[in-house]
Protein backbone atom coordinates (compact mmCIF):
# COMPACT_ATOMS: atom_id res chain seq x y z
CA UNK A 1 0.00 0.00 0.00
CA UNK A 2 2.87 2.37 0.86
CA UNK A 3 4.31 1.91 -2.63
CA UNK A 4 0.90 2.46 -4.22
CA UNK A 5 0.47 5.67 -2.21
CA UNK A 6 3.95 6.88 -3.15
CA UNK A 7 3.05 6.27 -6.81
CA UNK A 8 -0.11 8.37 -6.44
CA UNK A 9 2.04 11.31 -5.35
CA UNK A 10 4.46 10.61 -8.20
CA UNK A 11 1.60 10.57 -10.69
CA UNK A 12 0.32 13.99 -9.67
CA UNK A 13 3.70 15.69 -10.00
CA UNK A 14 3.23 19.00 -11.82
CA UNK A 15 -0.57 18.70 -11.40
CA UNK A 16 -0.37 21.36 -8.64
CA UNK A 17 -3.09 19.81 -6.49
CA UNK A 18 -1.73 21.77 -3.52
CA UNK A 19 -2.74 25.01 -5.24
CA UNK A 20 -6.41 24.12 -4.73
CA UNK A 21 -5.82 23.84 -0.99
CA UNK A 22 -3.71 27.02 -1.03
CA UNK A 23 -6.50 28.91 -2.83
CA UNK A 24 -9.03 27.77 -0.24
CA UNK A 25 -6.84 28.85 2.65
CA UNK A 26 -6.13 32.21 1.04
CA UNK A 27 -9.84 32.94 0.52
CA UNK A 28 -10.69 31.88 4.07
CA UNK A 29 -7.82 33.95 5.48
CA UNK A 30 -9.15 37.02 3.66
CA UNK A 31 -12.63 36.22 4.97
CA UNK A 32 -11.24 36.07 8.54
CA UNK A 33 -9.45 39.37 8.16
CA UNK A 34 -12.63 40.97 6.81
CA UNK A 35 -14.63 39.55 9.73
CA UNK A 36 -12.32 40.90 12.43
CA UNK A 37 -11.80 44.37 10.99
CA UNK A 38 -14.31 46.04 13.33
CA UNK A 39 -14.38 43.85 16.42
CA UNK A 40 -15.17 45.54 19.73
CA UNK A 41 -14.22 44.22 23.20
CA UNK A 42 -17.33 42.06 23.42
CA UNK A 43 -16.52 40.46 20.10
CA UNK A 44 -12.90 39.87 21.10
CA UNK A 45 -13.98 37.90 24.16
CA UNK A 46 -15.93 35.59 21.88
CA UNK A 47 -13.36 35.60 19.03
CA UNK A 48 -12.47 31.93 19.13
CA UNK A 49 -16.12 30.89 19.14
CA UNK A 50 -16.75 33.33 16.27
CA UNK A 51 -14.14 31.55 14.15
CA UNK A 52 -15.41 28.10 15.12
CA UNK A 53 -18.88 29.25 14.06
CA UNK A 54 -17.80 30.96 10.83
CA UNK A 55 -15.47 28.30 9.44
CA UNK A 56 -18.02 25.44 9.24
CA UNK A 57 -20.30 27.83 7.33
CA UNK A 58 -17.50 28.70 4.94
CA UNK A 59 -16.63 25.03 4.64
CA UNK A 60 -20.15 24.04 3.65
CA UNK A 61 -19.87 26.40 0.67
CA UNK A 62 -16.25 25.76 -0.31
CA UNK A 63 -15.23 22.28 0.79
CA UNK A 64 -17.56 20.32 -1.54
CA UNK A 65 -15.99 22.08 -4.52
CA UNK A 66 -12.46 21.62 -3.13
CA UNK A 67 -13.10 17.90 -2.55
CA UNK A 68 -14.57 17.56 -6.05
CA UNK A 69 -11.56 19.24 -7.66
CA UNK A 70 -9.00 17.26 -5.59
CA UNK A 71 -10.72 13.93 -6.38
CA UNK A 72 -11.05 14.85 -10.04
CA UNK A 73 -7.39 15.94 -10.36
CA UNK A 74 -6.30 12.60 -8.88
CA UNK A 75 -8.66 10.48 -10.97
CA UNK A 76 -8.85 12.11 -14.39
CA UNK A 77 -5.19 11.34 -15.12
CA UNK A 78 -6.16 7.66 -15.26
CA UNK A 79 -8.97 8.32 -17.75
CA UNK A 80 -6.96 10.73 -19.89
CA UNK A 81 -4.02 8.37 -20.31
CA UNK A 82 -6.16 5.20 -20.36
CA UNK A 83 -3.92 3.81 -17.67
CA UNK A 84 -6.50 1.73 -15.80
CA UNK A 85 -6.16 -1.15 -18.25
CA UNK A 86 -2.43 -1.26 -17.54
CA UNK A 87 -2.69 -0.60 -13.78
CA UNK A 88 -5.21 -3.44 -13.46
CA UNK A 89 -2.58 -5.87 -14.70
CA UNK A 90 0.08 -4.79 -12.19
CA UNK A 91 -1.87 -4.02 -9.00
CA UNK A 92 -5.22 -4.89 -7.42
CA UNK A 93 -7.91 -2.36 -8.36
CA UNK A 94 -8.98 -2.15 -4.71
CA UNK A 95 -5.49 -1.06 -3.67
CA UNK A 96 -5.47 1.65 -6.34
CA UNK A 97 -8.84 2.90 -5.07
CA UNK A 98 -7.62 3.02 -1.46
CA UNK A 99 -4.27 4.63 -2.35
CA UNK A 100 -6.06 7.35 -4.31
CA UNK A 101 -8.39 7.99 -1.40
CA UNK A 102 -5.53 8.25 1.11
CA UNK A 103 -3.69 10.61 -1.21
CA UNK A 104 -6.74 12.88 -1.55
CA UNK A 105 -7.48 12.56 2.17
CA UNK A 106 -4.00 13.87 3.02
CA UNK A 107 -4.72 17.03 1.01
CA UNK A 108 -8.07 17.48 2.77
CA UNK A 109 -6.40 16.88 6.12
CA UNK A 110 -3.75 19.45 5.30
CA UNK A 111 -6.51 21.93 4.43
CA UNK A 112 -8.15 21.58 7.87
CA UNK A 113 -4.79 21.82 9.67
CA UNK A 114 -3.96 24.99 7.76
CA UNK A 115 -7.38 26.41 8.63
CA UNK A 116 -6.66 25.84 12.31
CA UNK A 117 -3.24 27.47 11.94
CA UNK A 118 -4.91 30.48 10.26
CA UNK A 119 -7.53 30.71 13.03
CA UNK A 120 -4.95 30.50 15.82
CA UNK A 121 -2.53 32.91 14.12
CA UNK A 122 -5.17 35.52 13.29
CA UNK A 123 -6.79 35.16 16.73
CA UNK A 124 -3.51 35.67 18.56
CA UNK A 125 -2.56 38.57 16.28
CA UNK A 126 -5.82 40.39 16.87
CA UNK A 127 -5.81 39.56 20.57
CA UNK A 128 -8.80 37.31 21.17
CA UNK A 129 -9.48 36.85 24.86
CA UNK A 130 -7.91 33.82 26.47
CA UNK A 131 -5.55 31.27 25.03
CA UNK A 132 -6.63 29.28 21.94
CA UNK A 133 -9.06 26.51 22.96
CA UNK A 134 -7.09 23.62 21.54
CA UNK A 135 -9.60 21.02 22.72
CA UNK A 136 -12.26 22.80 20.63
CA UNK A 137 -9.91 23.07 17.67
CA UNK A 138 -9.29 19.34 17.96
CA UNK A 139 -13.06 18.83 17.89
CA UNK A 140 -13.24 21.08 14.83
CA UNK A 141 -10.44 19.10 13.20
CA UNK A 142 -12.26 15.79 13.74
CA UNK A 143 -15.71 16.95 12.69
CA UNK A 144 -14.57 18.86 9.61
CA UNK A 145 -12.28 16.02 8.53
CA UNK A 146 -15.10 13.50 8.96
CA UNK A 147 -17.39 15.45 6.62
CA UNK A 148 -14.54 16.28 4.22
CA UNK A 149 -13.53 12.64 3.82
CA UNK A 150 -17.11 11.50 3.28
CA UNK A 151 -17.61 14.14 0.59
CA UNK A 152 -14.20 13.24 -0.88
CA UNK A 153 -15.00 9.53 -1.12
CA UNK A 154 -18.27 10.31 -2.90
CA UNK A 155 -16.42 12.58 -5.33
CA UNK A 156 -13.70 9.99 -5.89
CA UNK A 157 -16.24 7.28 -6.70
CA UNK A 158 -17.90 9.58 -9.25
CA UNK A 159 -14.58 10.70 -10.72
CA UNK A 160 -13.31 7.15 -11.10
CA UNK A 161 -16.50 5.57 -12.38
CA UNK A 162 -17.38 8.28 -14.89
CA UNK A 163 -14.86 9.26 -17.49
CA UNK A 164 -16.61 12.59 -17.96
CA UNK A 165 -15.42 14.70 -15.03
CA UNK A 166 -18.27 17.17 -15.46
CA UNK A 167 -20.53 14.68 -13.65
CA UNK A 168 -18.32 14.73 -10.54
CA UNK A 169 -17.62 18.45 -10.67
CA UNK A 170 -21.28 19.33 -11.15
CA UNK A 171 -22.13 17.15 -8.14
CA UNK A 172 -19.52 19.09 -6.15
CA UNK A 173 -21.02 22.43 -7.16
CA UNK A 174 -24.57 21.26 -6.44
CA UNK A 175 -23.34 19.97 -3.06
CA UNK A 176 -21.82 23.35 -2.33
CA UNK A 177 -25.12 25.17 -3.00
CA UNK A 178 -27.09 22.51 -1.16
CA UNK A 179 -24.75 22.77 1.85
CA UNK A 180 -25.29 26.53 1.94
CA UNK A 181 -29.09 26.52 1.57
CA UNK A 182 -29.68 23.64 3.95
CA UNK A 183 -28.26 25.87 6.70
CA UNK A 184 -31.42 27.97 6.44
CA UNK A 185 -33.57 24.91 7.12
CA UNK A 186 -34.05 23.04 10.40
CA UNK A 187 -31.11 20.92 11.49
CA UNK A 188 -33.16 17.73 11.20
CA UNK A 189 -33.56 18.33 7.49
CA UNK A 190 -29.81 18.85 7.06
CA UNK A 191 -29.26 15.32 8.38
CA UNK A 192 -30.67 13.93 5.13
CA UNK A 193 -28.08 15.67 2.99
CA UNK A 194 -24.40 14.76 3.11
CA UNK A 195 -23.27 18.34 2.48
CA UNK A 196 -25.42 19.55 5.34
CA UNK A 197 -23.17 17.81 7.85
CA UNK A 198 -20.76 20.75 8.05
CA UNK A 199 -23.71 22.42 9.78
CA UNK A 200 -24.98 19.35 11.65
CA UNK A 201 -21.63 18.77 13.35
CA UNK A 202 -21.16 22.44 14.36
CA UNK A 203 -20.60 22.76 18.08
CA UNK A 204 -20.97 26.52 18.40
CA UNK A 205 -24.39 28.14 18.49
CA UNK A 206 -25.31 31.80 17.99
CA UNK A 207 -27.87 34.11 19.58
CA UNK A 208 -28.59 37.42 17.97
CA UNK A 209 -30.54 39.82 20.09
CA UNK A 210 -32.71 41.90 17.80
CA UNK A 211 -33.14 44.66 20.40
CA UNK A 212 -29.53 45.11 21.49
CA UNK A 213 -28.08 43.93 18.20
CA UNK A 214 -25.56 41.93 20.19
CA UNK A 215 -24.41 38.55 18.99
CA UNK A 216 -23.62 35.90 21.56
CA UNK A 217 -21.88 32.62 20.80
CA UNK A 218 -22.04 29.53 22.98
CA UNK A 219 -20.71 25.96 22.84
CA UNK A 220 -23.17 23.08 22.33
CA UNK A 221 -22.43 19.37 22.63
CA UNK A 222 -21.45 17.73 19.39
CA UNK A 223 -24.28 15.87 17.66
CA UNK A 224 -23.50 12.20 18.36
CA UNK A 225 -26.26 10.88 16.10
CA UNK A 226 -24.82 12.98 13.31
CA UNK A 227 -21.35 11.53 13.90
CA UNK A 228 -22.66 7.95 13.81
CA UNK A 229 -24.80 8.59 10.73
CA UNK A 230 -21.86 10.17 8.94
CA UNK A 231 -19.57 7.24 9.81
CA UNK A 232 -22.14 4.81 8.40
CA UNK A 233 -22.59 6.89 5.24
CA UNK A 234 -18.81 7.01 4.77
CA UNK A 235 -18.48 3.25 5.20
CA UNK A 236 -21.36 2.60 2.79
CA UNK A 237 -19.99 4.90 0.06
CA UNK A 238 -16.49 3.48 0.50
CA UNK A 239 -17.55 -0.17 0.31
CA UNK A 240 -20.08 0.27 -2.52
CA UNK A 241 -17.80 2.60 -4.50
CA UNK A 242 -14.78 0.34 -4.11
CA UNK A 243 -16.78 -2.74 -5.12
CA UNK A 244 -18.18 -0.98 -8.19
CA UNK A 245 -14.68 0.17 -9.17
CA UNK A 246 -13.15 -3.28 -8.66
CA UNK A 247 -15.95 -4.99 -10.59
CA UNK A 248 -15.90 -2.49 -13.43
CA UNK A 249 -14.67 -4.03 -16.67
CA UNK A 250 -12.25 -1.97 -18.69
CA UNK B 1 6.50 -26.95 -27.89
CA UNK B 2 4.10 -26.32 -24.98
CA UNK B 3 1.24 -23.86 -25.14
CA UNK B 4 1.73 -20.66 -23.16
CA UNK B 5 -1.93 -19.59 -23.45
CA UNK B 6 -4.80 -22.02 -23.65
CA UNK B 7 -8.44 -21.06 -23.61
CA UNK B 8 -11.27 -23.57 -23.50
CA UNK B 9 -14.82 -22.73 -24.50
CA UNK B 10 -14.19 -19.04 -23.82
CA UNK B 11 -17.34 -16.93 -24.17
CA UNK B 12 -18.16 -13.31 -23.51
CA UNK B 13 -21.62 -11.91 -23.62
CA UNK B 14 -22.45 -8.19 -23.58
CA UNK B 15 -26.17 -7.71 -23.08
CA UNK B 16 -27.77 -10.28 -25.31
CA UNK B 17 -24.92 -10.39 -27.81
CA UNK B 18 -22.32 -13.14 -27.58
CA UNK B 19 -19.16 -11.28 -28.63
CA UNK B 20 -16.82 -14.24 -28.15
CA UNK B 21 -18.11 -17.76 -28.70
CA UNK B 22 -16.51 -20.98 -27.52
CA UNK B 23 -12.98 -19.88 -28.24
CA UNK B 24 -10.34 -22.60 -27.95
CA UNK B 25 -7.05 -20.79 -28.41
CA UNK B 26 -3.66 -22.44 -28.22
CA UNK B 27 -0.66 -20.13 -28.30
CA UNK B 28 2.60 -22.09 -28.50
CA UNK B 29 5.60 -20.84 -26.54
CA UNK B 30 8.48 -18.98 -28.14
CA UNK B 31 6.76 -17.72 -31.28
CA UNK B 32 4.81 -14.75 -32.59
CA UNK B 33 1.14 -15.74 -32.65
CA UNK B 34 -0.97 -13.59 -34.92
CA UNK B 35 -4.56 -13.07 -33.83
CA UNK B 36 -6.32 -11.98 -36.95
CA UNK B 37 -9.84 -10.84 -37.59
CA UNK B 38 -11.89 -8.00 -38.99
CA UNK B 39 -12.72 -5.00 -36.80
CA UNK B 40 -15.24 -5.93 -34.13
CA UNK B 41 -14.55 -9.67 -34.41
CA UNK B 42 -13.75 -9.98 -30.69
CA UNK B 43 -9.93 -9.79 -30.68
CA UNK B 44 -9.64 -7.06 -28.03
CA UNK B 45 -12.33 -8.66 -25.86
CA UNK B 46 -10.46 -11.97 -25.97
CA UNK B 47 -7.15 -10.32 -25.06
CA UNK B 48 -8.81 -8.39 -22.24
CA UNK B 49 -10.22 -11.64 -20.88
CA UNK B 50 -6.77 -13.24 -20.97
CA UNK B 51 -5.45 -10.27 -18.96
CA UNK B 52 -8.39 -10.37 -16.55
CA UNK B 53 -9.65 -6.92 -17.59
CA UNK B 54 -12.96 -8.46 -18.63
CA UNK B 55 -14.63 -11.43 -16.99
CA UNK B 56 -15.47 -14.39 -19.24
CA UNK B 57 -19.15 -15.37 -19.35
CA UNK B 58 -18.05 -18.99 -19.71
CA UNK B 59 -14.91 -21.00 -20.33
CA UNK B 60 -11.44 -21.16 -18.84
CA UNK B 61 -8.12 -19.51 -19.49
CA UNK B 62 -4.71 -20.98 -18.66
CA UNK B 63 -1.50 -18.97 -18.91
CA UNK B 64 1.90 -20.66 -18.38
CA UNK B 65 -0.10 -23.84 -17.80
CA UNK B 66 -1.91 -22.39 -14.76
CA UNK B 67 -5.63 -21.71 -14.78
CA UNK B 68 -6.15 -17.96 -14.34
CA UNK B 69 -8.48 -17.01 -11.50
CA UNK B 70 -9.12 -13.80 -9.61
CA UNK B 71 -6.70 -14.88 -6.85
CA UNK B 72 -3.65 -15.80 -8.90
CA UNK B 73 -4.24 -13.40 -11.80
CA UNK B 74 -1.73 -10.76 -10.71
CA UNK B 75 0.93 -13.34 -9.81
CA UNK B 76 0.63 -14.81 -13.32
CA UNK B 77 0.54 -11.38 -14.98
CA UNK B 78 3.85 -10.47 -13.32
CA UNK B 79 5.46 -12.29 -16.24
CA UNK B 80 3.19 -10.78 -18.88
CA UNK B 81 3.56 -7.45 -20.67
CA UNK B 82 0.59 -5.92 -22.44
CA UNK B 83 -0.43 -3.14 -24.75
CA UNK B 84 -4.18 -3.07 -25.31
CA UNK B 85 -5.79 -0.85 -27.95
CA UNK B 86 -3.79 2.30 -27.25
CA UNK B 87 -0.80 3.06 -25.03
CA UNK B 88 -1.33 3.94 -21.38
CA UNK B 89 0.56 6.98 -20.16
CA UNK B 90 0.48 10.08 -17.97
CA UNK B 91 0.74 12.94 -20.44
CA UNK B 92 2.00 15.51 -17.91
CA UNK B 93 4.99 13.33 -17.00
CA UNK B 94 8.10 12.54 -19.03
CA UNK B 95 8.75 9.18 -20.65
CA UNK B 96 11.20 8.23 -17.91
CA UNK B 97 8.82 9.32 -15.13
CA UNK B 98 6.07 7.20 -16.67
CA UNK B 99 8.30 4.15 -16.86
CA UNK B 100 9.51 4.72 -13.29
CA UNK B 101 5.94 4.52 -12.01
CA UNK B 102 5.26 1.26 -13.82
CA UNK B 103 8.69 -0.11 -12.80
CA UNK B 104 7.81 0.48 -9.15
CA UNK B 105 4.35 -1.05 -9.51
CA UNK B 106 5.72 -4.07 -11.37
CA UNK B 107 8.58 -4.45 -8.89
CA UNK B 108 11.19 -4.05 -11.62
CA UNK B 109 14.44 -2.13 -10.87
CA UNK B 110 14.71 1.34 -12.45
CA UNK B 111 17.84 0.17 -14.25
CA UNK B 112 15.59 -1.63 -16.73
CA UNK B 113 14.26 1.69 -18.05
CA UNK B 114 17.40 2.40 -20.07
CA UNK B 115 17.28 -1.05 -21.65
CA UNK B 116 13.65 -0.84 -22.79
CA UNK B 117 14.04 2.73 -24.03
CA UNK B 118 16.97 1.54 -26.12
CA UNK B 119 14.94 -1.34 -27.57
CA UNK B 120 12.15 1.00 -28.70
CA UNK B 121 14.64 3.75 -29.61
CA UNK B 122 13.23 6.46 -27.38
CA UNK B 123 16.45 7.27 -25.45
CA UNK B 124 16.65 10.76 -26.92
CA UNK B 125 13.05 11.63 -26.07
CA UNK B 126 12.96 10.24 -22.56
CA UNK B 127 12.96 13.62 -20.79
CA UNK B 128 10.18 15.05 -22.95
CA UNK B 129 6.61 15.21 -21.62
CA UNK B 130 4.59 12.37 -23.12
CA UNK B 131 1.81 14.79 -24.14
CA UNK B 132 4.35 16.23 -26.57
CA UNK B 133 5.11 12.81 -28.07
CA UNK B 134 3.82 11.85 -31.52
CA UNK B 135 1.37 8.94 -31.77
CA UNK B 136 4.19 6.65 -32.89
CA UNK B 137 6.35 7.65 -29.93
CA UNK B 138 3.47 7.04 -27.52
CA UNK B 139 2.96 3.63 -29.07
CA UNK B 140 6.67 2.87 -28.64
CA UNK B 141 6.51 4.05 -25.02
CA UNK B 142 3.58 1.67 -24.53
CA UNK B 143 5.69 -1.15 -25.92
CA UNK B 144 8.63 -0.12 -23.69
CA UNK B 145 6.30 -0.33 -20.72
CA UNK B 146 5.17 -3.80 -21.78
CA UNK B 147 8.81 -4.88 -22.11
CA UNK B 148 9.74 -3.79 -18.55
CA UNK B 149 11.09 -6.73 -16.58
CA UNK B 150 11.51 -8.89 -19.73
CA UNK B 151 8.22 -10.75 -19.42
CA UNK B 152 7.88 -14.25 -20.89
CA UNK B 153 4.70 -13.30 -22.69
CA UNK B 154 3.69 -10.14 -24.52
CA UNK B 155 0.08 -9.45 -25.44
CA UNK B 156 -0.12 -6.67 -28.02
CA UNK B 157 -3.42 -5.48 -29.41
CA UNK B 158 -3.08 -3.77 -32.77
CA UNK B 159 0.35 -2.31 -31.89
CA UNK B 160 0.79 -0.66 -35.28
CA UNK B 161 -2.43 1.37 -35.04
CA UNK B 162 -1.81 5.02 -35.70
CA UNK B 163 1.73 4.52 -36.95
CA UNK B 164 3.02 5.79 -40.28
CA UNK B 165 4.25 3.17 -42.80
CA UNK B 166 7.87 3.46 -41.65
CA UNK B 167 6.82 3.19 -37.99
CA UNK B 168 4.66 0.17 -38.82
CA UNK B 169 7.57 -1.60 -40.48
CA UNK B 170 9.87 -0.77 -37.59
CA UNK B 171 7.33 -2.08 -35.05
CA UNK B 172 6.82 -5.29 -37.06
CA UNK B 173 10.55 -5.96 -37.24
CA UNK B 174 10.87 -5.33 -33.53
CA UNK B 175 8.00 -7.73 -32.70
CA UNK B 176 9.42 -10.38 -35.03
CA UNK B 177 12.81 -10.16 -33.33
CA UNK B 178 11.48 -10.58 -29.76
CA UNK B 179 11.21 -14.41 -29.64
CA UNK B 180 14.76 -14.92 -30.96
CA UNK B 181 16.46 -12.09 -29.06
CA UNK B 182 14.67 -12.29 -25.72
CA UNK B 183 12.96 -15.68 -25.76
CA UNK B 184 9.53 -14.07 -25.48
CA UNK B 185 6.23 -15.32 -26.79
CA UNK B 186 4.22 -12.61 -28.49
CA UNK B 187 0.49 -12.71 -29.10
CA UNK B 188 -0.27 -9.88 -31.48
CA UNK B 189 -3.64 -8.97 -32.89
CA UNK B 190 -4.31 -7.21 -36.14
CA UNK B 191 -6.97 -6.76 -38.76
CA UNK B 192 -4.24 -6.56 -41.40
CA UNK B 193 -3.54 -9.91 -43.02
CA UNK B 194 -0.34 -8.65 -44.66
CA UNK B 195 0.98 -7.59 -41.29
CA UNK B 196 0.37 -10.95 -39.63
CA UNK B 197 1.82 -12.68 -42.69
CA UNK B 198 5.04 -10.71 -42.14
CA UNK B 199 5.51 -11.29 -38.44
CA UNK B 200 3.69 -14.38 -37.21
CA UNK B 201 4.48 -18.06 -37.32
CA UNK B 202 1.15 -19.24 -35.96
CA UNK B 203 -2.16 -17.62 -36.57
CA UNK B 204 -5.65 -17.71 -35.14
CA UNK B 205 -8.41 -16.22 -37.27
CA UNK B 206 -11.52 -15.01 -35.51
CA UNK B 207 -14.81 -14.10 -37.12
CA UNK B 208 -17.78 -12.74 -35.20
CA UNK B 209 -16.32 -14.15 -32.01
CA UNK B 210 -15.65 -17.61 -33.40
CA UNK B 211 -12.30 -19.13 -34.22
CA UNK B 212 -12.41 -20.12 -37.88
CA UNK B 213 -8.78 -21.16 -38.30
CA UNK B 214 -5.88 -21.89 -36.01
CA UNK B 215 -2.51 -23.28 -36.94
CA UNK B 216 0.78 -22.49 -38.61
CA UNK B 217 0.83 -19.75 -41.18
CA UNK B 218 2.36 -22.33 -43.49
CA UNK B 219 -0.86 -24.37 -43.22
CA UNK B 220 -2.76 -21.28 -44.32
CA UNK B 221 -0.38 -20.83 -47.23
CA UNK B 222 -0.91 -24.47 -48.10
CA UNK B 223 -4.58 -23.68 -48.57
CA UNK B 224 -3.60 -21.20 -51.19
CA UNK B 225 -2.41 -23.96 -53.55
CA UNK B 226 -3.06 -23.84 -57.28
CA UNK B 227 -6.15 -25.27 -58.95
CA UNK B 228 -6.87 -25.99 -62.60
CA UNK B 229 -10.11 -24.65 -63.98
CA UNK B 230 -11.48 -25.99 -67.23
CA UNK B 231 -14.50 -24.99 -69.22
CA UNK B 232 -16.02 -27.36 -71.71
CA UNK B 233 -19.00 -27.41 -74.01
CA UNK B 234 -20.64 -29.99 -71.69
CA UNK B 235 -19.40 -29.68 -68.15
CA UNK B 236 -21.67 -32.41 -66.83
CA UNK B 237 -20.34 -35.02 -69.24
CA UNK B 238 -16.81 -33.80 -68.67
CA UNK B 239 -17.18 -34.21 -64.89
CA UNK B 240 -18.42 -37.75 -65.43
CA UNK B 241 -15.52 -38.63 -67.73
CA UNK B 242 -13.01 -37.15 -65.29
CA UNK B 243 -14.60 -38.99 -62.37
CA UNK B 244 -14.19 -42.25 -64.28
CA UNK B 245 -10.47 -41.45 -64.46
CA UNK B 246 -10.37 -40.82 -60.73
CA UNK B 247 -10.23 -37.03 -60.86
CA UNK B 248 -12.58 -35.32 -58.47
CA UNK B 249 -13.74 -32.01 -59.78
CA UNK B 250 -15.98 -29.31 -58.45
CA UNK B 251 -18.26 -27.21 -60.59
CA UNK B 252 -17.83 -23.46 -60.09
CA UNK B 253 -19.88 -21.12 -62.21
CA UNK B 254 -19.26 -22.31 -65.79
CA UNK B 255 -16.02 -24.03 -64.90
CA UNK B 256 -14.88 -27.31 -63.40
CA UNK B 257 -12.21 -27.00 -60.73
CA UNK B 258 -9.62 -29.76 -60.84
CA UNK B 259 -6.97 -30.41 -58.21
CA UNK B 260 -3.36 -29.63 -58.92
CA UNK B 261 -2.12 -31.92 -61.73
CA UNK B 262 1.14 -32.40 -63.54
CA UNK B 263 1.28 -31.25 -67.18
CA UNK B 264 1.32 -34.86 -68.46
CA UNK B 265 -1.65 -35.91 -66.33
CA UNK B 266 -3.64 -32.90 -67.43
CA UNK B 267 -2.79 -33.47 -71.09
CA UNK B 268 -3.98 -37.09 -70.76
CA UNK B 269 -7.28 -36.08 -69.19
CA UNK B 270 -7.94 -33.41 -71.79
CA UNK B 271 -7.24 -35.95 -74.55
CA UNK B 272 -9.89 -38.27 -73.01
CA UNK B 273 -12.40 -35.42 -73.11
CA UNK B 274 -11.66 -34.85 -76.81
CA UNK B 275 -12.07 -38.58 -77.40
CA UNK B 276 -15.53 -38.33 -75.80
CA UNK B 277 -16.33 -35.43 -78.16
CA UNK B 278 -16.42 -32.89 -75.36
CA UNK B 279 -14.99 -29.65 -76.61
CA UNK B 280 -12.60 -27.95 -74.17
CA UNK B 281 -12.79 -24.20 -74.59
CA UNK B 282 -10.77 -22.86 -71.62
CA UNK B 283 -7.97 -24.22 -69.43
CA UNK B 284 -6.82 -21.86 -66.67
CA UNK B 285 -4.51 -22.04 -63.71
CA UNK B 286 -6.08 -20.50 -60.59
CA UNK B 287 -4.31 -19.66 -57.44
CA UNK B 288 -6.16 -18.66 -54.26
CA UNK B 289 -4.39 -15.80 -52.60
CA UNK B 290 -4.06 -15.52 -48.83
CA UNK B 291 -6.57 -12.68 -49.07
CA UNK B 292 -9.08 -14.97 -50.79
CA UNK B 293 -8.70 -17.48 -47.96
CA UNK B 294 -9.08 -14.79 -45.33
CA UNK B 295 -12.16 -13.56 -47.16
CA UNK B 296 -13.54 -17.06 -47.31
CA UNK B 297 -12.88 -17.67 -43.63
CA UNK B 298 -14.09 -14.35 -42.31
CA UNK B 299 -16.63 -13.37 -44.92
CA UNK B 300 -15.23 -9.86 -44.73
CA UNK B 301 -13.19 -7.82 -47.15
CA UNK B 302 -9.55 -7.86 -46.18
CA UNK B 303 -7.69 -4.68 -45.31
CA UNK B 304 -4.19 -4.44 -46.64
Amino acid sequence: MRRALAMEFRKIRRRNVWMIVAALILVQLLWCLWGIRSMDDHDLTQGWMYFLYQFPLLNSIMMPVIAAVVASRLSDIEHKGQTLKLLNTVMPAGRLFSAKFICGALYMLAAVLLQIIVMVAVGCLVGFAGSPPFDKFFCYFLSTTAVNLTVLILQQVLSLLFRNQMIALTTGIIGSFAGLFILYFPKNLARYLLWGYYGVLMFVGMDWDRATRITDFYYVPIDRTGVITLALVFAAIFVIGRTLFVRKEI
Amino acid sequence: MSDIITTTGLCKQYGKVLRVKDLDLKVPEGIVYGFLGPNGAGKTTTMKMILGLARPTAGTIAVFGKPVGSRNRLAILRDVGSLIESPSYYGHLTGTENLRIFCALKGVPDADIGRVLKIVRLENQKEKKVSHYSMGMKQRLGLACALLGSPRLLILDEPTNGLDPAGMQEMRELIRSLPQQYGMTVMVSSHLLGEIDQIAENVGIIRRGELVFQGGLSALHEKSRTNIAIRTQNNEAAAKTLAEQGVACQPEENYLLLPRLSDNELAGHIARLFEGNIGVVRIEERRKSLEDIFLELTGTAVSL
